[in-house]
């Protein structure tokens, strides 16, 4: 009787070993056969989640919003001033690089991609574009209004996983705009992003904008990042400590474009 | 038992994408439910048969595997763990009288 449970446990313990070294070996295959097959059940999911907790915000912020409304509209109307200015100023550039013979700046090559699942402990996402749209690792991750989302860390044939700027694995370097303070920016997980590596003399403030530059090769210079959130400087620190609050809301984010040259 | 493997299976399948697509829009502070560790304690609690939770733990880590960034077999691993643990809390120490077996 011993025996046979003794044989039991042994031939549970080796299927356990040859499935998890075989799965492994192939995971990129399993797990893009699960993806593709559960991509036609995830979508009415993603969909019918998405609706009804648009809804069930829509309900609790509605007071809110009222009040958010009011200073939008005021915001607006000073955004419509301002893009009257620059629609003057980019006829003065067009003007002026048509003089000089620059000609207009390469746009990015874009990539359509809908986010299928999330793992949010993970900070990460599973996008409908693999390596069968010609998508490969490290190409960055945008949103329509073109605010950083991630990278591309893990590429199936028909599906891609994007680590998130927020993941513990992201860090690349980026400054403020406006005043051009450059320093690393760091995730830390939890949907968290610092600003690493500002010395205690550099002026940096709540609310200013961090943009990416195009130092470590990984992102195109400019791509826009988050707002600082807090600013923390210490004495016995050599640098601050700036907390940044990410400029996309994961809630949100439904399409997504890959930039596949930049 | 074999047959309740069965039924587990799609069933599992289901809670996977109800996690990943439809709770994930729900998340509390940052947490979503998951489904599958719940219903594979529940079920080695109150199904008294280790085959089965064995069962379940293999189908639900497998499948919560494939759906993570985590490396194939570590939900498998903690969820055979568990159900190995709770099997021997339960024929060594717990007796619930409404629950038949042990």
């Amino acid at each position: 009787m011993r025996l046979i449970l003794n044989r039991k446990i042994i031939g549970l313990i080796l299927f356990l070993v040859l499935l998890i070294v075989f799965a492994n070996i192939y995971q990129s295959q399993v797990r893009n056969f699960f993806f593709l097959v559960s991509e036609p059940i995830q979508k009415p999911f993603w969909k019918a989640g998405q609706g009804i907790s648009n809804f069930l915000q829509a309900i609790a912020f509605s007071q809110k919003n009222q009040e958010e409304n009011q200073e939008l509209r005021l915001l607006v109307e000073e955004l419509l001033t301002k893009t009257a200015n620059i629609a003057e100023l980019e006829s003065e550039n067009k003007t002026l690089r048509e003089a000089l013979e620059i000609g207009l700046r390469k746009e990015f090559s874009l990539v359509l991609a809908q986010v299928t699942g999330k793992d949010i402990a993970q900070d990460s996402l599973i996008i409908n574009k693999g390596a069968e749209d010609l998508i490969q690792n490290n190409l960055p991750v945008v949103t329509q209004q073109k605010v950083l989302v991630g990278k591309i860390t893990e590429v199936f044939d028909n599906f891609s996983r994007v680590y998130l700027i927020s993941s513990e694995n992201s860090s690349f370097d980026g400054k403020i705009l406006g005043s051009e303070v450059p320093g690393l920016v760091k995730g830390s997980g939890n949907l968290k992003i610092s600003f690493d590596l500002v010395p205690q003399y550099e002026e940096v403030k709540e609310g200013e904008l961090l943009i990416t530059t195009a130092l470590g090769g990984i992102f195109p210079s400019g791509l826009l990042v988050g707002q600082v959130k807090s600013v923390k400087k210490s004495d016995i620190e050599p640098f601050q400590q700036i907390e940044i609050q990410p400029s996309f809301d994961i809630k949100q984010l439904d399409y997504l474009f890959i930039i596949s040259s930049f | 038992m074999v047959r309740n493997i069965f039924i587990l299976i799609p069933l599992f399948y289901f809670f996977i994408l109800l996690q990943v697509s439809f709770l994930v829009h729900f998340s509390l502070w940052r947490w979503v439910p998951n489904l599958i560790l719940i219903s594979v304690i529940l079920l080695n609690i109150f199904s008294f048969s280790i085959k089965l939770g064995v069962g379940a733990a293999l189908a639900g880590g497998f499948l919560l595997d494939v759906f993570s960034s985590n490396f194939i077999g570590f939900w498998i691993l903690i969820l055979l763990a568990l159900a190995f643990l709770i099997s021997f809390v339960f024929k060594k120490y717990v007796r619930i009288p409404f629950v038949q077996g042990g």
